[in-house]
C-alpha cells in the first residue's frame, strides 16, 4: 500500500499550518447537508455572504450574486471558485446561507484551556 | 532488545514535515529521535502481539464485570452518563475501536500492561507514517511491526455500511504545536481513503441549535470521530447533550471507551485474573501492595504521566509534574523495572484495532513516561 497518496490533506493542513501559524484555510471549505446559497463574485469566487444582496436572484451590486447549491455540494473556502451552483432557486426549496447562524458555541472545550492543551504525545 | 546509535538523515526536518510531522521539536530537542532506533527480533514481535490479543480479551470480561456488578461510581464518572455507557457497551454501536496499549517489556520477560490508551490515543502518525518512510530510506532490508496505516483504511470500510452519514466529522483542539491539528487531520485522511466525507471542526466551534450538534457552518453533525477525551466533555457545557442525543450524532469512539481509558479498569483486571502474566497486580487500595514494595500511585484520571509518583522500598519517592489530576481517585501499580539503555526507558505503544493487533511505536524517557518523552523508530530483524 502507498501510504503516501493517502496522506492529502495531512500534508496539505501541515504545510499550511508551517506556512501562516494557524489554522489552515482548508477549514474553511465544508461540504452542505441542506440546500445553500453561496455568495460569489463576478469570477463565481465565493465572497462574504455580506457582499451580495439580500433580495432573492436578484444579484447583489458590483457583480455579486448568489449561486444556489443543492444538498450535499462542497462549499470551497473563500476566494475560491465555486462549481455547481445556479444562479436561480429550485422552485420550492428553501435555502439556507453558508455563513454561520448563531447557534450556541463554546460547550466543549474549557477543560482543554484550563490545562494548556495536550503535550507530545500520549493521548489516553 | 537492541537499541542502535545512527546517524538523523542530514534532512530529517524535511523529510518528517513533508510527512506532516511539523512537531518534530521540542524546546530545542527533537521529539521525534532518529539518531537511535529498536531492533527486535520477530519472536519477540510475537510476543507483543501475543500480548495484546491476550489483554485485549481481559478487558473485554473486565468490562462486562463492571457494568453486572454496577461499579461504575468507581470510575469518577458522572452518575448521569451511567446508563448510557451501559446501553453502549451492550448495544455496541460502530466505532474504529481502536488504541494504544502502553507495555513495559524488556524483551525476555512477558510484557507488561501499564494501561490502555483508547479514547483519544496519540503519536498515531509517528507511528503509522513517519517512522515507516524511516525505515524504508534508512533500513530498508528489515521488517518492522507496523500495518496501522492500512488496518485503519480497512476499519472504516467495515464501518461505512453502518453509518447514519457518509459525511464525517472530525472535532479537535487548535493546539499550538499543530500536533492534535495535524493527528486529526490524518484521521480523516485515513476515512477518505476508505470513501467517505469529512470536515474538520474545532471542538469550541461545536454548536448547539437546541435539538443537534452543528459544526462551525450549521451543518449538522452526524458522525464525529473526536480527539478529545470524553472525560473532559462529560464535564463540560454540553456534555448533557451529548448523551442526550447519542440515538442522533454518533461519537467515535463511543462512551463505552470511558471504561477502558480510566486507570480504574486496572484493579478489575487484577481482579479477574491474578496470576495473568501481562498484568502488574494494581489495586485501589495501598494495603493490597504489601507484597510489593515498590509501587506507583496514579490518579484514574490524568494524561502525559502527570501526577504519578513512584514509591521504592528505601523509601524514596519520585514524582512527576503536577498538572493537578487525581480528583477522581487513585490506583496503585506494583512498579515495573523498565529497560534502562543509559538513562533511557523504552515503553511499547502496541496499536490495536477491534482486538487485533496491528503496530507499534516507541517512546523513550525517564522513569516517568511524561510530555517530554521522545518516539524512536524500530525494526525487524
Amino acid at each position: 500500500m502507498n501510504i503516501r497518496n493517502g496522506l492529502v490533506l495531512t500534508t496539505a493542513v501541515a504545510a499550511a499550518l508551517m506556512v501562516t501559524g494557524c489554522s489552515s484555510p482548508e477549514q474553511q471549505a465544508f461540504n452542505t447537508d441542506q440546500p445553500t446559497a453561496v455568495c460569489t463574485d463576478g469570477s463565481g469566487n465565493r465572497v462574504d455572504d455580506d457582499l451580495c444582496d439580500d433580495n432573492d436572484g436578484r444579484g447583489g451590486h458590483g457583480g455579486f450574486m448568489f449561486l444556489y447549491l443543492s444538498s450535499g455540494s462542497h462549499v470551497p473556502a473563500y476566494g475560491n471558485k465555486v462549481h455547481g451552483g445556479s444562479k436561480v432557486k429550485a422552485p420550492g426549496t428553501s435555502y439556507t446561507p453558508s455563513k454561520a447562524t448563531p447557534a450556541s458555541r463554546g460547550g466543549f472545550g474549557s477543560s482543554a484551556s484550563s490545562r494548556g492543551g495536550s503535550g507530545y504525545s500520549s493521548g489516553s | 532488545m537492541i537499541r542502535n546509535s545512527i546517524v538523523p538523515r542530514h534532512d530529517w526536518q524535511e523529510k518528517v514535515e513533508q510527512l506532516g510531522l511539523i512537531w518534530h521539536t521540542a524546546d530545542g530537542q527533537p521529539y521525534w529521535n532518529e539518531s537511535a532506533y529498536y531492533q527486535f527480533t520477530r519472536q519477540q514481535i510475537d510476543e507483543i502481539e501475543k500480548a495484546s490479543v491476550s489483554v485485549y480479551q481481559l478487558l473485554l470480561e473486565a468490562g462486562d464485570y463492571v457494568i453486572r456488578s454496577k461499579k461504575l461510581n468507581t470510575f469518577g464518572i458522572p452518575a448521569y452518563c451511567h446508563e448510557a455507557i451501559e446501553s453502549a457497551w451492550n448495544n455496541e454501536p460502530p466505532a474504529l475501536n481502536y488504541g494504544r496499549f502502553d507495555f513495559g517489556y524488556d524483551g525476555v520477560s512477558p510484557p507488561k500492561l501499564f494501561e490502555f490508551n483508547c479514547d483519544t490515543p496519540t503519536s498515531l502518525l509517528e507511528a503509522a507514517v513517519i517512522q515507516w518512510y524511516w525505515k524504508e530510506e534508512v533500513v530498508p532490508h528489515a521488517d518492522q511491526y507496523n500495518s496501522i496505516h492500512e488496518s485503519l483504511v480497512a476499519r472504516w470500510r467495515e464501518l461505512e455500511p453502518r453509518l447514519r452519514s457518509n459525511l464525517i466529522h472530525f472535532a479537535h483542539i487548535d493546539d499550538a504545536a499543530g500536533e492534535d491539528t495535524i493527528t486529526t487531520t490524518y484521521m480523516r485522511d485515513l476515512a477518505q481513503e476508505a470513501g467517505l466525507k469529512t470536515q474538520g471542526v474545532l471542538i469550541q466551534d461545536i454548536g448547539w441549535n437546541g435539538e443537534r450538534f452543528v459544526d462551525a457552518f450549521d451543518t449538522e453533525i452526524k458522525v464525529c470521530q473526536k480527539l478529545y477525551p470524553w472525560e473532559w466533555m462529560v464535564n463540560e457545557e454540553f456534555g448533557k447533550h451529548v448523551v442526550a442525543t447519542l440515538d442522533h450524532t454518533l461519537w467515535i469512539e463511543p462512551i463505552w471507551k470511558m471504561l477502558w481509558s480510566n486507570k480504574a479498569i486496572l484493579p478489575v483486571l487484577s481482579l479477574i485474573a491474578a496470576e495473568h502474566p501481562n498484568l502488574l497486580h494494581t489495586s485501589f487500595d495501598l494495603s493490597d501492595m504489601a507484597e510489593h514494595e515498590n509501587y506507583v500511585k496514579k490518579p484514574i484520571l490524568a494524561r502525559e504521566g502527570a501526577n504519578i509518583e513512584i514509591h521504592q522500598r528505601d523509601g524514596e519517592v519520585i514524582t512527576s509534574v503536577d498538572q493537578d489530576y487525581g480528583e477522581e481517585g487513585h490506583v496503585y501499580q506494583e512498579l515495573y523495572k523498565l529497560p534502562n539503555f543509559d538513562g533511557r526507558y523504552p515503553v511499547i505503544g502496541a496499536w490495536v484495532v477491534d482486538g487485533a493487533p496491528i503496530g507499534m511505536g516507541i517512546r523513550e524517557d525517564g522513569l516517568i513516561t511524561g510530555n517530554t518523552a521522545k518516539f524512536i523508530p524500530h525494526v525487524i530483524l
